[in-house]
């Protein structure tokens, strides 16, 4: 058996471990990778990216829907699910092939198997024939991502109860869909399979959907969705599933009392749970918080030479996170010089609902519990020329800004397209713009963007198209 | 005048302090076109061509082959053929005034072996010009000012651009502007341009008082707290301009790039040239691939070779036991999930106890001032290995250091050291070194001594061997030390007392932790 010697080892080749080795390997580390499944991780495979071709497909029937506005009157519209799956997965695949081109490229060493740390500095591979291959490196990083959270109530078979992964690859579209979990992903398939045409219910057992995102957007989303007959359910718990005649019978705990409802299918989508299991940490004696790596500002853990990033070490978890804690967890470890620990604040989140949502910083709530003295602005879309234009009319841009020094403590919005806007919010955060300097900006017109350039002059009394 | 256009030490990248001129491609006389590779400048980092920012004609080489110059400091004057020698001379006389010493020679790394250049800028102008102009009229001598005839000639209508005191002066003394260089901006001249022109050439020009100041004073204080925008601070960084020499015009007070912008353009009047890449015609295939030496190889070619054709180098060699050591290193690794001590750290620890004790060993050979410098701490230079060379980062003071630090402390170097990210104070010095090839199966060898250091220790690898213990053949974990001393600071008998000792706190690790 022979050992292998690396500079740097990353466990994981989803977004935060790739791009952690591409980064290592350029600022001139002997890099190896290893992945027991397929590159790019759940968000390339089963993740952000397969989910947004499905979306494709359901903001194309929206369109359809409405196209008679722009003149169009379409009739006998035929769908097949199987094909929009099929361009789901093409996409992933292309992707994933992506990434193993861009390894190669930058001469990254890839193990294909599952990784165990065996002592300090030293893993083993085993790939799926069981032949074991030891590595070693002075600095190994975990960046094994999570998995679907199960309820014992709800377990995922596969047929009738679904994960993402089986969302992802129906055959047929399923007529009744109960979505347990309103987070980013339980609000995305069901707004995804309602636009689809599924008859769709969503709960949560939080008082709000997107328990994490502001009230007022979770009050403006949930408006949308019941007026385009999503049924919802918060401060709901599911309490049982039977199969009954190829059917789910489920019975749900609402404030209102027991509510059973029968569907073809449930999707479980109650949050992530981190593969921080059977990497052979725990005989390291790596800390953790409650499932989750515990690490410091720079991705450390307390075992020399072990860091961990992404969603192993902890939320959000969104794949730009762990790309941005890959960056700065090499960049440190290489010397490299002005890096900063990641601010909680500055990591924008983005939903692909229709509408979408995209937020960033802290929502109205939070700031008000910080103690900070803040003013708000807001626009609506539909005082925007581009959005009646384009049809799509919905939502706003909320902007909290710091009273004294005009600091944007955070960025709340709805609407067609949002989540591509939001960055320009990202970079003024990361560049400590003030409401003044974003003011100072010309925004091109006629486009969506003009409604944050307008969200900003609201807070400071002095927008123009409202 | 304004035709004479000078050559500089460029800034490439951030940390270019200064650049080492290592070979002019074009010789004196020569002219060249923008964007043409006109000498090979090397850097601590690098080594690369400096391309012509102009078309021109090369007329003194300033920065002769060798020598380590400044960023922005003058390596050539240019000039067409129409500007004479004698022009040149006056200009390269400024230059050195201007600095108030000289600036070339100072820095120039040792050996005087380069050829005398054929028109040395100390030459006396007076003589040159004398063959230049006849001398048909007489210098004008008036209150102590001496104007030499052939910068006589006041002009009143010619393209001056001087300043108004200036042309008083030389309406006053008959001076023909014309002929001076301007030092001020857009070569703006100056009444101080006007004196170093006339005593350049022979004659006198009395200190004036109330004479304006010599050149646009710049900053140095901290700029540190000055506002900025972060894209302002960076292009100042860049272009060597201190925020407190910019107006401030962006909002709440800020300096912005505009400001720095500013204060570039009235330094620089011409704009500063991009440098378009030469086209490189296609080389002929050939069965080898020539790897050109970079400047790392190039020195470690250099300095090896001088090491080792120099230095009496004789070698000692003991085999040790490392049973107790792997020991204590298993218990510590398994106990501290903090630390991973490899048996790497742990001679470390132990040499740094035995140059200690036998300090005859920690020493640097001061060649210059023939002495023998002995260290009163163990600065250990380890070689590590890196993609295109090697490099030796120190663990300063190892004797005081914990055995957990060192180990921290060599895992950051070794990690860095790959990465291009040490700062020079953390691998040149050192008072002794150490090179391990163990990792890769090597059980001894002998390496080349890294001066003025006067030792250096070569690791093999731990390999069990069968070794006789109170007359019994047993099998023990050993590894063989080699060190190669330099004879002239060290003797044989002192560097087997090293060793001796080093034996010793390997087989006895306690005594090191004690």
């Amino acid at each position: 058996m022979q050992e292998t010697r690396f500079d740097l080892i990353v466990i994981g080749a989803g977004p935060g471990g790739y791009v952690g080795a591409i980064r290592a390997a350029q600022l001139g580390l002997k890099t190896a990778i290893i992945e027991a499944k397929d590159l790019g991780g759940i968000c390339l495979n089963w993740g952000c990216i397969p989910t947004k071709a499905m979306i494709g497909g359901a903001k194309l029937a929206q369109k359809i829907q409405h196209a008679s506005i722009f003149g169009f009157e379409i009739d006998n519209v035929q769908f097949d699910i199987k094909k929009l799956v099929q361009h789901s997965r093409t996409v992933s695949k292309q992707l994933v092939a992506g990434i193993g081109h861009l390894l190669q490229k930058n001469n990254i060493t890839l193990f294909k198997g599952t990784a165990k740390l065996i002592a300090k500095e030293k893993l083993e591979v085993m790939d799926d024939k069981e032949q074991i291959q030891i590595l070693s490196a002075p600095h190994i990083i975990v960046a094994t991502g999570a998995k679907a959270t199960t309820l014992p109530q709800l377990p995922i078979d596969g047929q009738y109860i679904w994960s993402y992964k089986e969302a992802l690859i129906t055959e047929h579209l399923p007529e009744s869909l109960l979505v347990v979990g309103s987070g980013a992903i339980g609000s995305e398939f069901a707004s995804l399979y309602h636009d689809l045409g599924s008859q769709v219910t969503l709960i949560d057992i939080a008082p709000q959907i997107m328990p994490t995102e502001d009230h007022e957007v979770a009050a403006y989303v949930q408006k949308q969705f019941e007026q385009k007959g999503i049924t919802i359910l918060t401060q709901s718990a599911i309490q049982k599933t039977s199969i009954i005649d190829g059917k789910v019978q489920c019975e749900i705990q609402t404030p209102q009392g027991i509510q059973t409802i029968l569907v073809n299918h449930v999707l479980s989508a109650i949050g992530v749970t981190p593969n921080s299991k059977g990497l052979g940490l725990e005989e390291l004696g790596v800390e953790f918080d409650k499932k989750f790596i515990k690490t410091d500002e720079w991705c450390k853990t307390n075992v020399v030479g072990i860091y961990a990033i992404g969603d192993v070490a902890g939320g959000p978890c969104l794949a730009h996170k762990a790309s941005h804690e890959a960056i700065l967890c090499v960049e440190k470890i290489a010397g490299v010089h002005g890096v900063h620990p990641l601010d909680r604040t500055r990591i924008p989140g983005c939903i692909f609902t229709n509408p979408q949502v995209a937020s960033i910083g802290l929502t109205q709530q939070q700031a008000t519990e910080k103690g900070y003295p803040v003013r708000i602005g807001n626009f609506p879309f539909q005082a925007n020329g581009k959005a009646l234009a384009m049809n799509d009319p919905v939502g706003f841009v909320k902007t909290i800004i710091h009273q004294d020094t005009g600091e944007i403590l955070g960025v709340h919005m709805v609407g067609h397209d949002v989540t591509e806007l939001i960055q320009g919010f990202s970079i003024a955060k990361t560049l400590e713009a003030t409401d003044e300097s974003l003011a100072e900006v010309i925004f091109p017109h006629p486009t969506l963007s003009e409604t944050m350039h307008e969200a900003i002059l609201s807070a400071m009394q002095r927008a123009i198209h409202i | 005048m304004s035709n004479i256009q000078t050559l500089e030490v460029p800034k490439w990248g951030l940390s270019m302090q200064e650049g080492k001129i290592t070979q002019w491609t074009i010789k004196e006389g020569d002219s060249f076109k923008k964007g043409q590779e006109i000498c090979v400048i090397e850097t601590t980092k690098i080594a690369n061509s400096l391309e012509a920012p102009f078309d021109g004609t090369l007329r003194r080489i300033i920065g002769k082959n060798g020598s380590v110059l400044e960023v922005g400091a003058i390596i050539g004057v240019c000039a067409d053929t129409s500007v004479s020698d004698q022009k040149i001379e006056q200009f390269i006389q400024s230059l050195s005034s201007n600095k108030g010493s000289e600036p070339q020679e100072q820095k120039t790394e040792a050996k005087a072996t380069e050829p005398q250049q054929t028109k040395s800028p100390s030459t006396p102008t007076v003589t040159t010009s004398k063959l230049d102009t006849p001398t048909s009229t007489k210098p004008i001598v008036n209150d102590n000012f001496l104007i030499p005839s052939d910068l006589q000639g006041y002009q009143e209508n010619s393209n001056l651009f001087a300043t108004p005191h200036a042309i008083n002066m030389a309406q006053k003394h008959n001076v023909n502007l014309d002929k001076i260089h301007g030092s001020g901006p857009q070569q703006r001249v100056s009444i101080n341009d006007i004196q170093k022109a006339v005593i350049a050439a022979g004659g006198q020009w009395p200190d004036v008082k109330n004479q304006p100041a010599k050149t646009p004073a710049k900053s140095t204080a901290d700029d540190s707290h000055i506002l900025a925008t972060p894209l302002a601070r960076r292009m100042a960084e860049e272009w060597n301009i201190n925020l407190n020499d910019c107006r401030a015009s962006g909002s709440r007070g800020r300096v912005c790039k505009e400001d720095v912008e500013a204060v570039y353009y009235r330094n620089h009047p011409v704009s500063s040239p991009s440098l378009p890449a030469a086209t490189q015609p296609e080389p002929t295939k050939l069965d080898f691939t020539a790897i050109p030496m970079d400047g790392m190889r190039k020195t470690i070619a250099e300095r090896l070779q001088a090491a080792k054709s120099e230095i009496p180098h004789f070698y000692l060699t003991i085999d040790v036991d490392v049973s107790a050591l792997q020991e204590l290193r298993t218990d510590i690794n398994s106990k501290l999930p903090s630390v991973k001590i490899s048996i790497n750290d742990m001679f470390l620890k132990a040499i740094a106890s035995a140059l200690i004790a036998v300090p005859e060993v920690n020493v640097q050979y001061d060649v210059e001032n023939q002495q023998i410098l002995q260290f009163d701490q163990a600065d250990i230079s380890v070689a590590v290995a890196i993609p295109n060379g090697l490099i030796t980062p120190i663990v300063k003071a190892a004797n005081k250091r914990a055995l957990s630090d060192i180990s921290t402390t060599m895992r950051d170097l070794a990690t860095r050291a790959k990465t291009g990210k040490l700062s020079p104070d953390e691998f040149q010095g050192g008072s002794f070194c150490i090179s391990n090839l163990g990792m890769f199966g090597i059980k001894q060898f002998e390496a080349i001594i890294n001066p003025p250091q006067g030792a250096i220790l070569a690791l093999g690898t731990v390999e069990k061997r069968a070794v006789v213990r109170d007359d019994v053949i047993t099998i023990r974990p050993m590894v063989t030390l080699s060190m190669s001393c330099d004879h002239r600071v060290i003797d044989g008998a002192t560097g087997a007392k090293f060793l001796a000792s080093l034996k010793e706190f390997v087989e006895n690790p306690m005594a090191f932790l004690a």
